[in-house]
């Protein structure tokens, strides 16, 4: 005993001081009035709406639910919400109060630059402290196929790191401006894409060279196949293909306002612009697998272009492309697009016309485009808090808000607790694959309408619950890990854990809606299951448990409405002395979970 | 309850065919001729009579070029179209701009086909096409256009919703879900994805374009796993993922008719309600039908066709088996990767042979349809849009405007309708951006399939019809005999 406590006070002594390191290192935010949050448009929420699921709202939506303890997200409820919303949402590498070290962690993954590159690195070595169990680490080194999504899902879930960072590194190249490792991409080619694009961002650039920046990479270049298009003797031996989409997809420019000068003038001058850019080697093994540009002026159409009414100079494809960038961002279509665009990929989807000009309105009234900026203001506004606002999930963002949310430390993670496998094989989903090519990821609205998706999940979750239901997590030949819900759930004055109590912060902790959705009938069969670990129909009426219930058999509180009300105020044994005691605690919190994560409402978020 | 003696009184038949046919491949016949015979004669009797008659829309996402696989026949006149279009590809089809080498692909890669005065070739890959050509059960439609823009996204949304007016960030119902409206039948997505042109009109307003509904769609994106999870039983002991699955069986039982159409979440509460009302029922109906082998072996990545769509080919084979289960009157399926820009040869012939070759998705699900059920179908196929009339400097095609849209079936009338290929297109060959135009709307050719599976549904299905454009001479009613 006196050797484990040694061992538990050890561990909290390197968390507590890898914390205050991590808070030490943490950004200097800034002053939120002098960073200017909100924009006209975009009126933010009063500190009276900005409450604890306010701020778990936005932990769904932009940080994959991320991994902020409780009394974390009291505090950026108390605060008035342009000062939470810094501290939130940033583009560093770390943010230890989104993404705090777990109890159990050590956060070694904090020592990293935390660039895609430097995890994939990490977690295929054979480094002193790397957790990643050798069978696996192959995964993640760097010409392995699997190396970006392997890396890009565990970054996303892990403790210690910034998961907004991953979300949004996530809209930008599955989304936005979607590359596709099937169409030929390299693994090499999109790591870095990856990482370049976060470091546009992290450095504050405007957002037109973020775009400019990834539009002159080598996965860009290799998935539209312009790294072969040359300029000659007054002939472009080219495609349209990139020429189109860097104004539709990349900036929302259609050219309806005149289709003949866009087709005739603009896409015909920006595929003459896009020449003289083939792919490099430099570090991977050969240049097909490079992941940089030799931009040159010989094959480059040297000469001035008219593109989007302007005249575009540049020596090369890449002086080019930064210069129609920052045409394009001006752009009409472009300023109403673009905020349509970002907030429709990322948060509502319901986005009416009135909603629509509001944000055209913000966005236009930037500068300097900046996406943090744009992302804060609408995070906080009153628009993303409405009643009207509809995300829903899919099949990653629930994959991940699943991980985060129901995960409790990293090393469950270092054992697959999620087996990654199913999000692949059974849902047949791949980050870096995305669904649509160029057009990008499978949308939520796509996941929602799925019956098939549906269907998965359900099974997922009635047939292989035990990777939430067992309170050990086995991996290969290490030891089995406990779960710990009994360091995150909460306690009654008394110390002890009450059904009822745990059941709603379950049902929040996975769902986010304020309990908008925990009507009678969930509760019963929560309460059942975490009070018995049996269902309620098992419990009310054991010789037909079959029977059925309606919420009209709760209303006049009579019988199924007192035993369920009953059941909620029994314990739940999560931290006792005995182990079997203890195992089946955890093993109906595990149920309950299954049961939260295929109800409807793991599908989709609200805005209020 | 007569289905259900049906299948029963039919089920020792089956098992005794499928044991033969098994027998036969374990003394080493394999999967071939007979034994497709052998398995087709068996599975004949496995079809229920269909509700009615069934269009199946195959999508070609990316804008396909149909002029690669039904290009004119070449000709070395000068002038001739069939000369100037060949010079203008000859990139595209991966050859030298060479008379030589111009001809000797025609021959080689074509077999020629005409209509009236116009003479073309069909790719040789596409034996199944050419074959389905030779026994009239093609049309080919010219000169067809949807969104007159040529962006994927808004075009695709064109002609999923069959509207041609429709803007680019609009919402609504999609063409095969109005037509499953009208004929009080069911629109199945056999996709991973259900496309918006399955989508519904909202029942309480089924005139407005610009609302949907899902309550007639069916996903069937793997016929062949397609309920969900249940405990059955009663009070005996549980493990505890049963447990939490009779909670959950009882949770959405209770639940049914207490969640606001208009609610976020009833789409979802909607699939479970339909999982288990057809789910069980469509398991039970397949568990004693065998794939045919054929499509069977399409469904596997290292398979001899695309798996994505060959497990569509799997799954339009058990819908239509289950089709009076379904009512299913439309169907929908998508093929995706068109979008040639680059070396437009390699990309895309290998997918018109996985579609149209003798070997390919549809060939094989020919074979295994008895032929009363192919009589009852109908294939529409078309993408967003066609693509320019001249190659790219990248050996592909850039995005266009008009295009073919293909009718097959055994009930259309073959031929070619429209200009194939109009004389005014050699004076724009080497503008910028030379394009097919577009002559007929959407609205005449899909009116047409929709009229032919719901007498009079066209109307319905697209109002705008009367006034939409279509090419002089072209008489949509005609595409059926």
């Amino acid at each position: 005993m006196r050797i484990a406590r040694h061992r538990s006070g050890s561990l909290r002594f390197t968390t507590s001081v890898i914390v205050c390191l991590m808070l030490l290192w943490a950004p200097v935010q800034g002053n939120p009035v002098a960073n200017g949050i909100s924009l006209p448009g975009l009126p933010a929420v009063s500190d009276a709406a900005w409450d604890n699921t306010a701020v778990r709202k936005v932990l769904h939506a932009f940080a994959y639910g991320g991994q902020a303890r409780d009394a974390q997200i009291r505090d950026w409820a108390r605060m008035p919400p342009a000062r939470a919303i810094v501290e939130i949402l940033s583009f560093e590498p770390h943010n230890p109060k989104l993404s705090p070290p777990g109890v159990s962690d050590e956060a070694r993954e904090f020592l990293l630059p935390g660039t895609l590159r430097s995890l994939s690195d990490y977690w295929a070595s054979d480094r002193p402290g790397n957790r990643m169990p050798p069978g696996r680490r192959y995964l993640f080194r760097v010409d392995e196929w699997n190396a970006p999504r392997s890396t890009w899902l565990h970054a996303a879930r892990m403790r210690g790191l910034n998961p907004f960072r991953e979300r949004i590194g996530f809209f930008e190249t599955n989304v936005h401006m979607a590359v596709n490792l099937a169409a030929g991409v390299t693994t090499w080619q999109m790591i870095r894409y990856y990482d370049d694009i976060l470091a546009a961002l992290r450095a504050g650039k405007p957002y037109e060279e973020v775009i400019a920046v990834a539009a002159a990479s080598a996965a860009v270049a290799r998935q539209y196949g312009h790294e072969e298009n040359w300029f000659y003797d007054g002939e472009c031996y080219c495609n349209e293909d990139f020429a189109r989409e860097i104004h539709q997809l990349f900036f929302g420019i259609l050219g309806t306002d005149d289709p003949d000068y866009h087709e005739q003038v603009t896409i015909k001058n920006t595929a003459a612009a896009l020449t003289g850019m083939p792919i490099v080697a430099r570090e991977a093994p050969y240049d097909w697998a490079g992941a940089y540009v030799d931009f040159r002026s010989e094959g480059h159409h040297s000469r001035p272009l008219e593109i989007l009414g302007t005249t575009i100079r540049g020596a090369t494809a890449r002086e080019k492309i930064h210069a129609i960038a920052k045409v394009a961002i001006e752009h009409e279509e472009s300023l109403d697009n673009l905020p349509v665009i970002i907030i429709g990929g990322l948060a509502d989807d319901n986005l009416t016309p009135a909603k629509r000009e509001r944000l055209r309105r913000a966005w236009r009234a930037m500068g300097h485009k900046s996406l943090l900026r744009f992302l804060r203001a609408y995070a906080i506004s009153t628009m993303f808090h409405s009643e009207d606002r509809v995300k829903y999930h899919n099949s990653i963002e629930r994959h991940l808000i699943t991980a985060n949310r129901a995960g409790l430390s990293n090393p469950e993670h270092f054992r697959d607790l999620m087996e990654n496998w199913r999000l692949e094989w059974v849902e047949g989903v791949r980050p870096f694959e995305p669904a649509h090519d160029v057009f990008g990821a499978q949308t939520g609205p796509e996941a929602a309408n799925s019956a098939q998706v549906f269907r998965l999940n359900y099974n997922d979750m009635t047939q292989s619950g035990w990777r939430f239901s067992s309170p050990l997590i086995y991996y290969e030949d290490r030891r089995p890990l406990e779960r710990n819900w009994g360091s995150y759930a909460p306690r009654m004055s008394g110390g002890r854990f009450q059904v009822d109590a745990v059941a709603e912060w379950l049902w929040q902790r996975l769902l986010a809606d304020g309990l908008k959705n925990y009507g009678d009938l969930e509760r019963a069969q929560l309460h059942a299951l975490l009070a018995t670990g049996k269902d309620f129909g098992a419990v009310a009426f054991p010789s037909t448990p079959n029977r059925p219930m309606t919420p009209a058999d709760f209303a006049d509180g009579g019988g199924p409405a007192d035993l369920a009300h009953r059941l909620g105020k029994r314990s739940l044994a999560l931290q006792s002395a005995d182990e079997e005691t203890r195992h089946e605690a955890k093993r109906r919190v595990g149920q309950a979970v299954n049961f939260i994560l295929a109800t409807p409402y793991a599908f989709a978020q609200e805005g209020r | 309850m007569h289905r259900s003696r049906k299948i029963t009184t039919d089920m020792g038949r089956r098992r005794f065919l499928r044991g033969a046919l098994a027998s036969a491949l374990c003394v080493g016949c394999g999967p071939g001729n007979w034994a497709q015979a052998k398995w087709a004669q068996a599975a004949a009797g496995s079809f229920p009579a269909l509700p009615g008659r069934v269009l199946v829309n195959l999508f070609l996402a990316g804008g396909p070029d149909f002029r690669h696989l039904l290009p004119p026949a070449y000709s070395p006149k000068p002038g001739s179209y069939g000369r100037v279009f060949w010079r203008h590809r000859a990139r595209a089809f991966g050859i030298g701009d060479t008379e030589a080498a111009l001809q000797r692909h025609w021959n080689t890669h074509f077999t020629p086909a005409s209509s009236g005065a116009t003479r073309f070739g069909i790719m040789k890959s596409c034996g199944w096409l050419a074959s389905q050509w030779r026994q009239g059960n093609v049309a080919i439609v010219c000169n067809t256009f949807g969104s007159d823009s040529r962006d994927h996204h808004h075009g695709i949304l064109v002609m999923d919703l069959g509207d041609i007016h429709a803007g680019k960030l609009d919402q609504g119902s999609g063409w095969g879900g109005r037509l499953a409206y009208a004929t009080d039948a069911n629109a199945v997505a056999l996709t991973n994805t259900p496309r918006p042109f399955a989508f519904g009109p909202d029942p309480a307003a089924p005139g407005d374009p610009r609302r949907n509904s899902q309550d007639r769609l069916i996903v069937a994106a793997d016929t062949r796993n397609i309920a969900l999870h249940t405990v059955h039983g009663g009070a005996d002991w549980r493990s505890p993922d049963e447990y939490v699955t009779r909670a959950l069986q009882s949770y959405y039982r209770g639940m049914a008719g207490q969640v606001d159409e208009r609610s976020p979440y009833f789409r979802l509460f909607e699939h479970e309600r339909k999982l288990r009302e057809f789910g069980e029922a469509i398991d039970a109906r397949l568990a004693d039908i065998p794939v045919p082998p054929e499509l069977q072996e399409i469904t596997h990545w290292e398979g001899p066709v695309r798996a994505d769509f060959g497990i569509q080919a799997r799954n339009l084979y058990d819908a239509l088996v289950c089709a009076d289960l379904l009512n299913m009157r439309v169907a929908s399926m998508s093929f995706e990767g068109w979008d040639s820009h680059d070396k437009q040869a390699e990309s895309i012939e290998p997918m018109y042979a996985d579609l149209f070759g003798h070997n390919g998705a549809l060939a094989r699900l020919y074979r295994a349809l008895p032929d009363p059920v192919k009589r009852q179908m109908l294939f529409v196929i078309a993408g967003e849009f066609g693509r320019q009339l001249k190659d790219n400097g990248g050996n592909g095609t850039d995005h266009g405007f008009g295009n073919v849209v293909l009718l097959i079936g055994p009930s259309v009338r073959g031929g070619v309708y429209g200009d194939m290929f109009p004389e005014s297109e050699l004076a724009r060959m080497d503008d910028p951006s030379p394009d097919i135009d577009g002559r007929t709307a959407l609205d005449h050719v899909f009116g047409a399939a929709s009229d032919w599976v719901g007498p009079g549904s066209g109307g319905f299905v697209f109002p705008d019809r009367a006034s939409a454009p279509l090419e002089p001479g072209v008489e949509p009613r005609r595409f059926f005999g």
